[in-house]
């Protein structure tokens, strides 16, 4: 069983730029988590069949599509 | 530098992760500008998000309504050529004109050129965000010039003669990177210098006169570019490292300079970082008033005037700015400050000489 794959579409980002986070997995669901060296975090959860979203109030995953059976892509906000 | 770590966690407890940068917030007057924090870097673009222009672009009244007034990502593979009526903004691009055949004769003076006495007082082209030099420099090229210049904010302008002049606009430059200007040994406009025949009076930011200009949070490091011109004649003649020129020239002899404000820059090398009105000529000159000067940051010491007096501020001694206007100028941390004045105060001026030739200069002896 194979860890889940995060791909950023860069590697450094400006405030206020979009960050667009891919994640291929294989199992049902599958949570993503962003945290910077404040301990501050956004989160944004998968599961399939459906998309649950859940935000901290300083760093917030915005949005969360789904491109594919096991692949979902999240967008999260730059903030420094 | 934020760094964020993103952890995908599936439902066996496996766990993937990535890492990326989120640069600092820019704040005006506090961080110092780089070539990172400027031009494309503004908004993390790159060249490929950029409409090429290979040619002038000209930005005529009606350029400027097709455009709504703002040209917006562009590479410019030749100069701006600014004749509007109206403001303008030119804003997240790169202008960097275009080879020539004989040096010293460049299709145009300025890479972007916004000269006319013609057109309203508001025409006036703004530059935000854009990086400005030239492919190719040269004696008689400068990178912004004209009477209508408008605000310079979070550019990248390196490589000219000079790197902005402004002739009677209202001076302008916020948080913005000047570097690297050309150095020439051969300059014909200062074939009378009674010191250095020929040498370039190289300036990052010109004014010959205006009303409430500004300076703000701008890094102005006042060495020559090592690629170009004369500058192996520049080191030879004593001036090591390039370090040489000034970052502000203001030589009012085409109006007066009332209310100007140079605050919460930072400034690195050259032979006198801060230079204003002098009595050596001119109609205007040495009638400056409602000043300020403060808050500057100097990170290395300007070249020796004589064995160790570094002149970081001067202007003249009659009818200038009052003493009491050039306050809370420091020296930084930085290792390229000698020990002994790092995260110093620069002191207050003293006056050298008397009449139309004396000044009041902010010096140390080091």
């Amino acid at each position: 069983m194979a860890a889940p794959v995060v791909t950023l579409d860069k590697s450094a980002y400006n405030p206020g730029e979009t960050i667009n986070i891919t994640v291929v997995y294989s199992p049902r669901s599958c949570t993503i988590t962003g945290t910077d060296q404040d301990g501050l975090t956004g989160t944004a959860s998968f599961v399939i069949g459906g998309v649950t979203v859940t935000a901290s109030p300083s760093k917030t995953i915005t949005k969360v599509s789904e491109t594919g059976t096991t692949t979902r892509t999240a967008t999260y906000t730059a903030v420094a | 530098m934020t760094t964020i770590v993103f952890t995908a966690t599936d439902q066996n407890g496996l766990v993937g992760t990535a890492t990326c940068e989120v640069n600092s917030a820019f704040v005006s007057g506090e961080t110092k500008p780089t070539a990172d924090n400027t031009g494309l870097n503004v908004l993390g673009l790159g060249w490929s998000d950029l409409t090429v222009i290979d040619g002038d672009l000209n930005i005529t009244n009606a350029l400027a309504d097709a455009n709504n007034n703002v040209f917006d990502k562009y590479l410019v593979n030749g100069h701006v050529y600014f004749t509007a009526n109206r403001p303008v903004t030119l804003k997240n691009s790169v202008v960097r004109g275009h080879t020539f055949s004989t040096p010293g004769s460049p299709p145009r003076s300025a890479i972007v050129y916004a000269r006319s006495t013609a057109t309203p007082s508001t025409a006036l082209l703004h530059l935000i965000a854009c990086e400005i030099y030239p492919i190719q420099p040269d004696v008689n090229i400068v990178c912004v010039s004209g009477e209508k210049v408008g605000v310079v904010d979070r550019c990248n302008i390196h490589g000219g003669s000079d790197l902005i002049n402004y002739w009677g606009s209202r001076v302008q430059v916020y948080n913005s990177y000047l570097h690297a200007f050309s150095f020439w040994a051969d300059d014909p406009k200062h074939t009378n210098d009674g010191q250095f025949p020929g040498w370039s009076h190289n300036d990052l930011i010109q004014s010959n006169g205006c009303v409430d200009g500004i300076v703000f949070g701008c890094n102005m490091d006042v060495r020559a570019n090592p690629n170009y011109g004369g500058y192996d004649e520049l080191v030879a003649g004593g001036f090591a490292g390039g370090v040489w020129g000034s970052g502000i020239m203001l030589s009012g002899s085409a109006g007066y300079f009332v209310n100007f404000k140079i605050q919460k820059n930072w400034f690195g090398y050259g032979r006198n970082p801060v230079m204003m009105p002098l009595q050596s000529g001119g109609a205007f000159e040495n009638f400056g008033c409602s000043w300020e000067v403060s808050g500057n940051r100097f990170y290395a010491l300007p070249r020796a005037y004589s064995t160790s007096s570094r002149h970081f501020i001067a202007w003249g001694l009659q009818k200038g700015p009052v003493a009491a206007s050039v306050f809370n100028n420091s020296l930084t941390t930085d290792s390229t400050v000698p020990s002994t004045f790092r995260d110093t105060l620069l002191p207050s001026a003293i006056t050298q000489g008397s009449g139309l030739t004396g000044q009041l200069i902010v010096k140390i002896n080091a």
